[in-house]
Order: C-alpha cells, then sequence, then structure tokens
C-alpha cells in the first residue's frame, strides 16, 4: 500500500480524529448528565415539598401540643394518684358495723347486751369484747357458741368465771378479729 | 493548525461543562438524600408526637369524665381548714340522732407511711349519749361519711343496767358511747 500523506499530515490527521472523538465523547457524557439532571428534578422537588409538608405538621403538631398543657395534666394524675395511694393504704381497719349486726343477730330473749368494746389493731385485725347478762347459763353456752360458728372471728374467749352463777349471769366475751 | 486550537477549546469547554455537571449532580443527589432523611426524622416524631397528643386527649377526657370521682376523692380528705366544719358536723349527726356528743380531744398526727405529702391525720376523741338507736345510728352515719374515717376504738355501754340485774328487768335506759376516730386532712 501506498502512502499518499506524509507523516507529519497523517500525525496532524490522527490528533484532529482524536480531539473530534474526545469532543463527541464529552458532548455525549454532557447530555448523558443533563438527562440525569433532568429526571433527577422532580424528585428534588418531590423531596422539598415533603420536607415542607413535614415541618408545617411538625409545627402545628407542637402547636396542639402547647395548647393541650401536658404539665397539667401529668400534675393532676400524679396527685390523683397520691391521694389514691395515700387513701387506699392507710387507715384501713375492720368495720365495726357489720360485727355488731352479726352479735345483735345472735342474741335471744334470755341475753341483754349493756357493753360492747371495740378496738382496731391494724388494718384486718382488731378485738371485740361484749358484756351483759344472761338469764341462764345455757342460754349464754348457746349464744357464745352461735358466735364461735358465725366465722367472723379468729378466737372467741368466754372466762369460766362468767359461770359462777346460775342464772341472770354478768358475762363478758372476748372475740379477735384476724383475717 | 488553527482548527486544531479550536478543537481542543471546544474540548476545554465541553470537560469543564461535563466537570461543572457532575459537581451540580453530586449537591442535587446530596440535597434530596439529606431531605429525604430530614423528612424520615420528621415522620417518625410526627408519628411519636402524634401518639402523645392522642394519648394526652384521651388522658384529657378521661379526667373530664371521673371528674365526679375525683371531686370523691378530694372530698374524702378534710379541707385544710376544714376541722371545724368536720366537728360540727359530727355534732350535727349526734344531734340529729338525739344524742348529746362531748369532744375529749382533737389531735394532729402525721403518719409515717404519708409523711412527705401534704396529708395528715387528725384523731378525735368522742362521746355521745342517749338511747340505744341514737348510737347505733350514730355509728352507721360514722361509717357511712364520705370521708376517709377508721374507727380506732369504740366503747358502747349501757349506764343504767346494774351487774346482776334481772335480764327481764334490764330496761333501755342511756347508752354511752365513746370512741376514737382518725380522719385524714390536709395540712
Amino acid at each position: 500500500m501506498f502512502n499518499l500523506l506524509p507523516d507529519n499530515l497523517k500525525r496532524k490527521v490522527k490528533s484532529e480524529y482524536r480531539l473530534r472523538l474526545s469532543s463527541v465523547v464529552l458532548v455525549f457524557t454532557l447530555f448523558v448528565q443533563v438527562s440525569f439532571l433532568f429526571f433527577i428534578f422532580p424528585a428534588w422537588l418531590g423531596s422539598s415539598y415533603k420536607e415542607k409538608e413535614a415541618i408545617t405538621q411538625k409545627d402545628l403538631l407542637d402547636k396542639s401540643l402547647l395548647i393541650l398543657d401536658t404539665k397539667t395534666v401529668s400534675s393532676a394524675i400524679t396527685t390523683l394518684n397520691m391521694k389514691l395511694n395515700v387513701i387506699n393504704s392507710v387507715l384501713q381497719y375492720p368495720k365495726v358495723l357489720p360485727l355488731v349486726n352479726s352479735l345483735l343477730a345472735k342474741i335471744t330473749g334470755q341475753i341483754y347486751i349493756n357493753g360492747l368494746t371495740f378496738e382496731s389493731t391494724s388494718a384486718k385485725t382488731g378485738t371485740v369484747a361484749i358484756r351483759g347478762i344472761s338469764s341462764n347459763r345455757e342460754a349464754l353456752v348457746v349464744f357464745v357458741k352461735k358466735i364461735q360458728d358465725s366465722g367472723l372471728f379468729k378466737s372467741v374467749d368466754l372466762p369460766i368465771s362468767n359461770f359462777t352463777k346460775d342464772k341472770n349471769i354478768d358475762f363478758s366475751v372476748s372475740m379477735t378479729i384476724a383475717p | 493548525m488553527q482548527n486544531n486550537k479550536f478543537l481542543k477549546i471546544i474540548l476545554f469547554v465541553l470537560g469543564l461543562a461535563v466537570l461543572l455537571v457532575f459537581v451540580l449532580y453530586y449537591f442535587v443527589y446530596e440535597d434530596i438524600k439529606s431531605k429525604n432523611q430530614h423528612v424520615s426524622t420528621l415522620s417518625n416524631d410526627l408519628s411519636s408526637q402524634s401518639a402523645k397528643r392522642d394519648y394526652l386527649i384521651l388522658t384529657q377526657k378521661v379526667i373530664q369524665n371521673i371528674g365526679i370521682d375525683i371531686n370523691r376523692i378530694n372530698n374524702s380528705i378534710i379541707a385544710k381548714d376544714g376541722d371545724v366544719k368536720f366537728i360540727e358536723n359530727l355534732e350535727s349527726i349526734a344531734r340529729q340522732n338525739g344524742l348529746t356528743m362531748t369532744i375529749d380531744s382533737l389531735v394532729l398526727a402525721d403518719n409515717p407511711e404519708f409523711a412527705s405529702s401534704s396529708i395528715t391525720t387528725l384523731q378525735i376523741r368522742a362521746k355521745t349519749k342517749g338511747n340505744w338507736s341514737g348510737n347505733y345510728k350514730f355509728l352507721v352515719e360514722l361509717e357511712s361519711l364520705p370521708i376517709k374515717i377508721r374507727v380506732n376504738k369504740f366503747d358502747l355501754s349501757n349506764t343504767a343496767v346494774e351487774t346482776g340485774s334481772d335480764v327481764k328487768k334490764a330496761g333501755v335506759g342511756i347508752w354511752q358511747s365513746t370512741f376514737e376516730i382518725s380522719v385524714l386532712k390536709y395540712k
């Protein structure tokens, strides 16, 4: 094959060719980049709007939380809890009235009650003493048996000295309340 | 030669433009990334704050709905300056039941169980005198008071009956109750 072009011209042509090729590559790259930018623009716009919307919502929520006044609510709950805690835990005692009613229900015509003493020792324990007159020993024994059978008391104590007399007996019965 | 120089300038400008667009693209990408991250953080905050707000609204509604119960709780403790009113109330109950009432002692005692709170205990020792049913009703009303009360001691005796009396002859007589109660009171 004959070389029609001298070497220096050949080099020039080759150099120009490379420059033109590089230019085409760069133009293409630029085109691709601009296309990417163009396509990414909606995503950027969407993100901006989303961010603005989220900030607005957060501001609104913060304002609504301020209006709600969390401190008042929490202080109301704390105070209420404290009071409930105190009310539920202190001044507990076995109620007197159910005990009195139960004892009164066991009285017969041969028993007369002239005194009753109650003392609470703790939330569920206490002592009860009942004083009275019984027409005879049998009536007193029946009365005490009824109290024992009620199951309201842990122990029912009738001192033996109560039986010294055979009629119009002054008696005293002591009972302890336990859970 | 002229043409070659012109091509080099174009190449330089194009290269610079590619570089600039790349830098711009990087910044846009970073911006989108940071915006999305911010949105994600805000969304999390929003959901947690929204749950907090809902809980607060619910709690407020509950507090409003149980207002009557809260009042009952508040009224179960005697007000700071309510001791006189309470004692007068006790005397009034006694009077209504035909009893005469005498206050023996009034003591304010701090309970160690709630010493740190603003609540203390008022201990009252008193006597009532009257018939059996009056004393019984007084006890019923005392234990049914809408305040937190504890009957520490209660003694009920018939003062008229003598020892050894006949059961059938033991009359109704005069009954005297001696009691000691504790109630909660604001300091």
